[in-house]
């Protein structure tokens, strides 16, 4: 296979090959993130119809007609798999990691160029293939993102569990190949093209998260890879690996002996690492930003890797904790709670180190510093009903309400999202050579915070109260009838939300055409990224190697020059 | 910037906090014998949570604006971290998350690991699409066997749940749509389901257990208070998922013999 330094030793000419089939790494980063930018609006429509349904369930919608039962039940499965696959899944690593990974250890590209460029084409078609499925006769399939069997594998059991959920299931299934592909790359790239000096211990904190991401990938969708292939035999060949004898609608399955619950184990030997593909990178950013704009060294560099080397280790360990009221054995449910609570140790050493690193600083609040705090106020908000998730007898009450609702989409998705806002204005000026506006930025942040508070903390309250999940209709139960007034207040937040991310967007391709020209170091950053040209040339550091001298946040050392010290400069820094 | 910040998270953190603390929306009573640990677990866990969180959100608001940047401000403390500091910090969680959890496993060990007690109320519960069913085995305390091919939810009752009433045990076995269950007294539940999995939940009686299909689940519970309960399907199990709700009537052990009895005799 051709090598980094062979395909970079001169840029690609014309169209084609420059923008569309590009092997740059920071073109193929740039097509993630615009892939994951629409799938995001995509999956934000989704919920919207979703919430203006709950509020005024007979609505029609222009365009649209009117929500059913199950159209509202596959907004809901499509909504939580774009946005898990295609968003948090895609920007964060395949974006961002894409783009700023080779630059940030001093490589001129991906460890295979080639390879990069698949990943990212075979993750377009994985999208295309999931949008299909709402086009195809029964529309998309309705058994949630977990889509598990008998409900997602026997193809009578519901609208849309005919070729839409063949189309799914397949979408997952490539999606799994590109992120395979994707996961090999990060790895090979971060052991073997780092640059003269940058030690493993030297490497930013993002680079970290993004490695340790990877590693996740590579063991995580292989077995979501399979899973799916079993799935599609079952619906397809007649096997039984997960459906025993049923009966739907009156009418004996072919099926016999499988067992339900082997989905469920699968999956979520899958789901819940991807709980931390999701986040990590988030970590990985808040920290970077957290130490730049503090103008102090991040707080505990290495408590911080081995924090995130455990989230990865443990996060392979407590897939359980998903399953307690599944029919799972009630002893392994022990196993599963005991290192649930264990994974919350280093989640709580990474929020008392972001709090070290503001901890007497200076402070600056660019858009940027100020969608960091918000990633650490979203993450303690989310990580802290973990524990009365974690618990099983809690569990008991809460498994499958809002309160689960509330607690992921706190920490996984709205905290994750706030890590790609911060990379996102952080990263902008190298990525565009322009500056996004500074006071829309602000505004957009304050707009999001209050709304997606306001979104997902009644949902815990709804959680507490009973208030299921997945129900089209709250009316037709006593008790939760009474609940609609919180969802009313949700739905109302919601679009409020919502019509603030258009600031973003103009703020976004405004700036990218009109914003004023960034330098090459507008935050005054000592990472790498910093000391090459805005945008970076073809080759990342226009044919010189960087020598890295330190580690990556080196801020306020006593008696140098400026406050902070880049990690090529050649100055000695105390020891610590 | 660093003080609206600051205002903004303490806002959010204080207004969150409000509607916890205030109880303005609540676990609903509990009707069962397992709900006071389960009350004082959730509880005992919203509090050290609860303090955690004000601690670090107050914090982290405090923060930004005592430690903004502006021209008389104090340099900053160049610093890579304490790790005495941090061995604490872990120490600490880690003690607090096991010990916690410890905590909440005995009641899940009784619930779970011990079958019912001799004598207790037996019904089987049904689920499919979008109905429940129960079985009560009638006085000889027995199930009659059920075969799918007798299967027939259209028609409702004992046919839905397939029950070969050819069987001598099925002459006394009740099926109905609405369950009832004396208080005061353990039940010893079979769950099943015979299309997807549904999942059978009553909030107040702090019970949940996924019915899956293949799988006979064995649970137990021992309602304490008289009342009607509202059972909901807690699993996503198809576009009825909405609808597939029920009630549970918690009446005396008087009442229930009596409406046993004159289910029985409907039978004949």
């Amino acid at each position: 296979m051709a090598t980094a330094a062979t395909i970079h030793s001169h840029a690609p000419q014309g169209f084609i090959r420059k923008y569309i089939f590009s092997l740059d790494h920071k073109v193929i980063g740039i097509q993630y993130f615009f892939l994951a930018l629409t799938a995001v609006w995509v999956g934000m429509f989704l919920s919207l119809l979703m919430r203006i349904h709950l509020l005024w369930p007979s609505a029609v919608i222009p365009l649209f007609g009117e929500i059913k039962p199950e159209t509202y039940l596959s907004l809901l499965t499509m909504h939580g798999t774009i946005m898990v696959f295609f968003v948090l899944t895609t920007a964060p690593q395949g974006g961002f990691g894409n783009y700023f990974l080779p630059i940030q250890i001093g490589a001129p590209d991906m460890a295979f160029p080639v390879l990069n460029m698949l990943s990212f084409w075979t993750t377009f078609v994985a999208f295309m293939v999931m949008l299909a499925a709402f086009f195809v006769t029964g529309g998309a399939p309705l058994h949630g993102w977990t889509g598990y069997p008998p409900l997602s594998a026997v193809q009578s059991a519901g609208p849309g569990e005919g070729l839409g959920a063949d189309l799914w299931i397949t979408s997952i299934a490539i999606f799994c190949i590109a992120s395979l592909m994707g996961a090999l790359n990060f790895i090979t790239t971060t052991l073997d093209l780092r640059a003269k000096g940058m030690t493993l211990m030297r490497m930013p904190l993002t680079v970290w998260s993004w490695f340790i991401t990877a590693i996740l990938g590579l063991l995580a969708f292989g077995v979501l890879l399979s899973a799916g292939i079993l799935l599609l035999m079952d619906r397809n060949l007649g096997t039984s690996f997960y459906v025993p004898l049923v009966v739907v609608n009156g009418q004996i399955m072919g099926h016999k002996g499988g067992s339900p619950l082997l989905w469920q184990h699968l999956f979520w030997f899958f789901g819940h690492p991807e709980v931390y593909i999701a986040i990590l990178p988030g970590m990985g950013v808040a920290s970077q930003v957290l130490s730049t704009f503090s103008r102090k060294p991040i707080f505990g560099y290495k408590a911080m890797v081995y924090a995130m080397l455990s989230i990865g280790f443990l996060g392979f360990m407590v897939w359980g904790h998903h399953m307690f009221m599944s029919g799972m054995s009630p002893y392994s449910a022990f196993a599963f709670s005991i290192l649930t609570m264990c994974i919350g140790v280093p989640s709580a050493i990474k929020t008392f180190n972001w709090l070290g690193t503001m901890y007497k600083a200076r402070i600056r609040f660019q858009t940027p510093m100020l969608y960091a705090i918000g990633f650490v106020s979203l993450f303690v908000s989310g990580g802290l009903s973990g524990p009365f998730l974690a618990q099983p007898v809690l569990d008991i009450q809460l498994h499958d309400t809002y309160f689960v609702v509330g607690h992921f989409h706190l920490i996984m998705g709205v905290a994750a999202i706030f890590g790609m806002f911060a990379a996102t204005y952080y990263w902008f000026p190298k990525m565009f050579g322009r500056m996004m506006n500074e006071t829309w930025g602000r505004i957009h942040f304050f707009l999001t915070l209050a709304g997606t508070y306001a979104i997902f903390m009644p949902m815990h309250y709804l959680g507490m109260a009973g208030g299921t999940r997945r129900y089209s209709d709250y009316r037709e139960v006593k008790y939760l009838a009474t609940l609609i007034p919180l969802h009313q207040f949700m739905t109302y937040a919601a679009i409020i939300t919502i019509a603030a991310q258009f600031i973003f967007m103009v703020n976004l391709f405004w700036s990218m055409f009109k914003g004023p020209k960034a330098s090459d170091n507008p935050w005054e950053a000592t990472t790498l990224e910093w000391t090459t040209a805005t945008p970076p040339p073809h080759d990342n550091f226009g044919g010189v190697t960087p020598v890295v001298h330190h580690g990556p946040y080196e801020y306020g050392v006593p008696g140098a020059a400026k406050d902070y010290v880049m990690q090529t400069d050649p100055v000695s820094v105390p020891a610590h | 910037m660093g003080l609206a910040l600051m205002a903004v998270i303490w806002l959010i953190t204080l207004a969150s906090t409000y509607f916890f603390v205030a109880k303005t929306w609540w676990l609903p009573v509990g009707a069962a014998e397992a709900a006071g640990f389960i009350d004082h677990q959730f509880a005992l866990t919203f509090v050290i949570m609860g303090v955690v969180f004000l601690a670090a959100q107050l914090s982290l608001g405090y923060f930004a604006w005592r430690y903004r940047d502006h021209p008389s401000a104090d340099p900053v403390k160049y610093s890579h971290g304490n790790t005495k500091l941090e061995v604490i910090w872990t120490v600490l969680t880690a003690i607090l998350f096991i010990g916690l959890n410890l905590m909440g496993s005995s009641v899940w060990a009784s619930q779970r690991f011990d079958p019912a007690e001799a004598g207790a109320v037996k019904v089987e519960v049904t689920g499919m699409q979008f109905a429940w069913y129960f079985r009560y085995p009638g006085p000889d305390g027995k199930f009659a066997p059920t075969s799918v091919k007798l299967m027939d939810p259209s028609a409702g009752g004992e046919a839905a749940v397939g029950l070969n009433t050819s069987d001598p045990d099925a002459k006394d076995d009740v099926v109905t749509g609405t369950m009832y269950l004396p208080v005061n007294r353990e039940v010893d539940l079979s769950l099943r389901a015979v299309d997807v999995i549904h999942s059978f939940f009553i909030p107040s009686l702090r019970f949940k257990q996924d019915a899956v299909p293949g799988l006979n689940i064995h649970m137990h519970i021992k309602p304490t208070a008289i009342g009607e309960y509202e059972i909901v399907c807690a699993e996503l199990c198809g576009l009825g998922h909405y609808k597939m709700h029920g009630m549970v009537h918690v009446v005396s052990q008087e009442d229930f013999d009596k409406w046993l009895a004159a289910r029985e005799a409907e039978k004949q």
